[in-house]
């Protein structure tokens, strides 16, 4: 009777062993990772709630009012800006017809005199007129030492050579690319 | 079944063994990483956005701090001289009382006789009108004009009217004993539309483009100049 009253039974007793050191490890590991996560969600929310954020929006929004009372001023620099580089680009893609003039004029010996001019983006042509030959060849020779020495001209090129008998002058016409 | 008598059963009979501990801490494992998940990790998340959106802020608040202190430093005359200047240079529409007079003003300094003139307008609405492969939105006006002058008066002529406002480009020149003809270019830019974002940096006039405002601020001055002395003179047209 003593025996079938007994609660602990008697079949397959649970050993009552202290935990193994493994299992101490990992539970111990366990409750590590419980309180690390803890923490972390912690300080997270702590960073959140006390982020700098609203107050740089506030910051941002003040500066953006001041801003706006500047507007009119900050479209006219916008506008300055901007016709200033279309007007640099124009200024510096003109070409200059009256320095074209000037370099082939430097080239001229006196007693020379331009008749006829015509100049184009792609052809600039010059008619100067003489009574002497010889100032006419030196205005050749001239220009050819200038495009031999690559400075000026790239290319000088006799279009015409013809006399006026009833006022014995020589006219020559010449065209010149620019370098 | 699992009344609360077995469970209570099944504690004493289990809590010491090594299946209760391994239960236990699978148990805090999951917690574990349920709260990874669903807490920590969107709190993370949240928090690099916050970071991110901080930064973000901060750089638009200098940015905009830097275009009040830019824009407080320029004076608001100057900036209005400086807008006059650049839009004599480049008018937006095509007015041609500046073009005449740029035109009349070079002939009398250059000393060089105007004879007959025509415009070709180019409607600013098409193609026809528009510069292309300089700049957008560019329309301009062909000027030809008949000069009667020495070659010095007319290269004077190119190179003054050069140097007056609006801004011009000769494009042509056919000359001979009879007379010169000089076709000139007049530049003119419509307003364009401008959209300024408040946090986009404004940058200041360029020191090329400040030297470029002081040229044609000579130009317009030298221009205003003519204009007053040659008032009473004899009109060229």
């Amino acid at each position: 009777m003593n025996r079938s009253i007994n609660l602990l039974g008697t079949k397959s007793q649970v050993p009552l062993a202290p935990a193994p050191r493994k299992l101490r490890i990992l539970r111990l590991s366990a409750v590590v990772l419980l309180f690390g996560i803890s923490a972390a969600s912690i300080s997270l929310f702590f960073l959140i709630a006390f982020s700098p954020l609203p107050t740089l929006q506030k910051q941002e929004q003040t500066d953006l009012t001041t801003l706006a009372g500047y507007h009119q001023n900050i479209v006219k620099l916008l506008l300055i800006n901007d016709r200033l580089q279309t007007s640099a680009l124009l200024l510096h893609k003109r070409t200059n017809y009256d320095q074209i003039l000037d370099r082939l004029r430097s080239r001229m010996p006196s007693g020379l005199t331009i008749t006829a001019m015509s100049m184009t983006k792609d052809n600039i042509s010059v008619t100067v007129t003489s009574t002497s030959l010889a100032l006419l060849d030196t205005f050749i020779t001239n220009l050819m030492d200038a495009v031999t020495a690559k400075k000026d001209f790239a290319q000088v090129t006799l279009t015409n050579l013809f006399t006026e008998s009833d006022t014995h002058t020589f006219n020559l016409t010449i065209s010149v690319v620019m370098l | 079944m699992f009344g609360r008598t077995n469970l209570r059963l099944l504690y004493y009979r289990y809590k010491d063994s090594s299946s209760y501990s391994l239960l236990i801490i699978a148990f805090i494992v999951s917690i574990c990483i349920i709260l990874f998940f669903q807490i920590v990790l969107p709190q993370l998340e949240s928090w690099f956005s916050i970071h991110d959106e901080v930064l973000a802020t901060r750089t638009r608040i200098d940015t905009i701090n830097q275009n009040i202190n830019l824009i407080k430093s320029i004076d608001t005359i100057f900036l209005n001289n400086q807008l006059d200047i650049a839009t004599s240079a480049l008018p937006s529409g095509k007015d041609f009382g500046p073009i005449l007079n740029a035109v009349s003003d070079s002939a009398v300094s250059a000393g060089v006789s105007l004879d007959d003139y025509a415009f070709q307008v180019g409607d600013i609405a098409s193609i026809s009108g528009k510069v292309h492969g300089t700049t957008k939105d560019l329309a301009n006006v062909n000027f030809t004009v008949s000069v009667s002058g020495s070659t010095d008066g007319i290269q004077n002529f190119i190179k003054t009217v050069g140097e007056k406002l609006p801004l011009s480009e000769v494009t042509d020149i056919e000359g001979d004993t009879r007379g010169t003809t000089v076709t000139l270019q007049f530049y003119q830019k419509q307003f364009p539309n401008i959209v300024f974002k408040d946090d986009q940096p404004l940058s200041p006039i360029s020191s090329k483009n400040i030297s470029l405002l002081q040229q044609l601020a000579l130009w317009h001055t030298n221009q205003a100049l003519n204009s007053v002395s040659t008032d009473s003179a004899i009109p060229l047209f």
